[in-house]
């Protein structure tokens, strides 16, 4: 095995007092084209099931991307596949150029939260970030001083299984930045933390993204990743269902909210001419993919009469909803 | 390696399941300590001249407790990560999971007998002070030549450590590999006994348990579920089979596995 990178986490800090986790002075500056992160084609299955099917995006340096997608889609398989945990069944998920598993000392390179749970309840958090970090070659400093700056210092030495899900997501937050990492890989950290945490970790995730790092984040709700990510890849059944930015999303996210005595005859039209429509609960039909007046040139040449018609915005989580929905019919 | 060894030990160290298991083996001492006592009083209340009579080997006992105890440990170091999700976290640190297994196997492959011998030596010296200059029959003798049977029976904790080690290596679940410990500690060879001449001696003689009293016996095994067919290095090396063969087999396993 080839010997590890030099370690950025390892070198002495100019300004100790700017929360140290966070800033990282002294890194140099990487190429900021490549793709740190880049799943190609992959698949996995687990028996008869397949949890990721042919996915293919990539995660950029300086970017939060959003991961998302409806629990069983395949977010959590595919980031276990990234962190050489399971063994893909076809394609390939690569860190920095190549395999996670190639690493000696991986948590100098990429930070991941997988699973908040996962560590022994009977142990504290200072003991478990010692081992860590011993494993790593990192310097037992870091591992208290990441535990002072996730908030997690007074129940440091408590038994990890009387924590707070919120602790432990920060306890797992603690692990994943004490080794200085490029790369941060983590899955629903947001569950369980409080409205403050859940800012917290906003702030934390744009920050490393501001600093040059790479971040993903897996979600499956919209509404907590749209503030944090600059990038989304939705995906739903195992396979990518969108790879888009949240801007496009949200300009692509604009409808027409419609009424008309014939609602049926209306939306079969539209249907018909590629438009996306769903019926209200009162006889109007929002439609997607036409501007107003599309709609109403269509409405005309069917002459069908329209009691008003009108843009309407679309929340991101319903577009989003949309999405997915579209992709389990699909698949059906 | 040091740090996954670095890493393994502070696991070790700071596992609550471990030093219970610690715990246990080391209340062997009490408990021989406790028989002895009970023994010199009985032995006491005898007029002199009826005073006869033996004590089965305490050390013998005492690595008999232990070896259920440190297998344990053993199985709980690798099942118990398994249980908690933490082998995720284990080997996303340390992707190289040979190296991992490795080091577990190290790290309780020494912390077991240096425990057995601990507790052997303390459990022969309170036996020898307890009972003293009683010319009772199975007192332990000097430690001159008392020395090869415990040593013996210290390798025996260690190698029913990585057998522990070993099956929840292969299993991946703390039950599976607890009961197959716990069945070859007792049901096996009190079963194997009553296999037809004279495959209960053979199997007997093969089994973990009568692997140490074969290399060296600390008294007389009159009476032992277990045969006594193995010269000692034959011994030796089935307990080095013992110990190695779960670990060789989920090596490869735990490479292409799904952590």
């Amino acid at each position: 095995m080839s010997g590890p990178p030099p370690a950025a986490g390892l070198r002495p800090r100019a300004d100790p007092e700017v929360r140290p986790l966070l800033r990282c002075p002294g890194r140099p500056a990487r190429d900021t084209l490549a793709a740190v992160i880049e799943v190609d084609e992959l698949t996995k299955r687990y028996g008869r099931t397949t949890a990721v099917d042919r996915l293919s995006f990539r995660a950029e340096p300086g970017a939060v991307t959003g991961f998302l997608g409806p629990n069983g889609a395949g977010k959590s398989t595919t980031m276990r596949a990234l962190l050489g945990l399971d063994r893909p069944d076809g394609g390939r998920a690569h860190v920095l150029g190549g395999p996670y598993t190639r690493f000696r000392y991986p948590l100098r390179r990429v930070g991941a939260l997988l699973d908040a749970g996962a560590l022994d309840p009977g142990r504290s958090p200072r003991a478990h970030l010692h081992w860590l970090a011993r494993s790593n070659r990192i310097p037992r400093a870091k591992a208290d001083q990441a535990l002072e700056w996730a908030g997690i210092a007074g129940a440091a030495d408590r038994r990890a299984g009387g924590l707070s899900l919120g602790m432990r997501q920060r306890l797992g937050v603690a692990a994943a930045l004490m080794g200085d990492p490029e790369v941060l890989v983590l899955d629903e950290p947001v569950n369980g933390l409080d409205p403050d945490g859940v800012r917290w970790m906003r702030e934390l995730l744009r920050a490393q993204a501001a600093d040059g790092r790479t971040v993903l984040l897996s979600s499956h709700l919209m509404g907590e990743v749209s503030q944090t990510a600059d990038r989304l890849v939705v995906v739903a059944r195992g396979g990518l269902v969108a790879d888009t930015s949240v801007r496009a999303l949200v300009e692509g996210s604009e409808g027409v909210l419609v009424r008309s005595p014939r609602p049926g005859d209306l939306a079969r039209v539209l249907a018909g001419r590629g438009a996306g429509v769903e019926p209200g609960a009162d006889g109007a039909l929002t439609v997607t993919g036409m501007d107003v007046r599309e709609v109403g040139e269509a409405a005309a040449s069917a002459g069908i009469p329209l009691h008003g018609s009108a843009p309407v915005g679309i929340s991101l989580e319903e577009a989003y909803m949309r999405l997915t929905a579209d992709a389990g019919e699909a698949a059906r | 390696m040091t740090d996954a060894l670095a890493a393994e030990w502070l696991k070790l160290r700071t596992s609550r399941a471990a030093w219970y298991c610690l715990i246990a083996a080391a209340a062997m001492l009490p408990v021989a300590a406790m028989i002895a006592w009970t023994a010199s009083q009985a032995w006491d209340a005898l007029p002199p001249d009826e005073r006869t009579g033996s004590i089965s080997p305490l050390t013998q006992l005492a690595s008999w407790g232990m070896t259920l105890a440190l297998g344990v440990m053993g199985a709980l170091s690798v099942s118990r990560e398994y249980s908690s999700g933490m082998v995720r976290t284990t080997f996303a640190a340390m992707p190289s999971r040979g190296r991992v297994l490795a080091a577990k196997a190290a790290v309780c492959g020494a912390v077991a007998p240096v425990t057995a011998l601990a507790v052997l030596v303390s459990v022969w010296g309170a036996t020898r002070m307890v009972l003293g200059d009683r010319e009772m029959e199975g007192v332990p003798g000097a430690l001159s030549q008392e020395w090869e049977p415990i040593a013996a029976m210290a390798a025996e904790a260690a190698m029913f450590t990585l057998l522990g080690l070993g099956v929840a290596a292969l299993t991946r679940s703390a039950v599976a590999s607890v009961a197959v410990l716990g069945t070859l500690w007792y049901p096996v060879p009190m079963m194997a006994q009553f296999l037809p001449e004279p495959w209960n001696e053979r199997v007997g003689s093969v089994l973990p348990g009568g692997l140490a009293a074969q290399i060296a016996s600390p008294g007389p095994t009159g009476g032992s579920v277990y045969g006594d067919l193995l010269p000692p290095w034959g011994a030796a090396l089935t307990m080095v089979v013992w110990a190695l063969v779960p670990l060789l087999a989920a090596w490869p396993l735990l490479r292409v596995r799904d952590a």
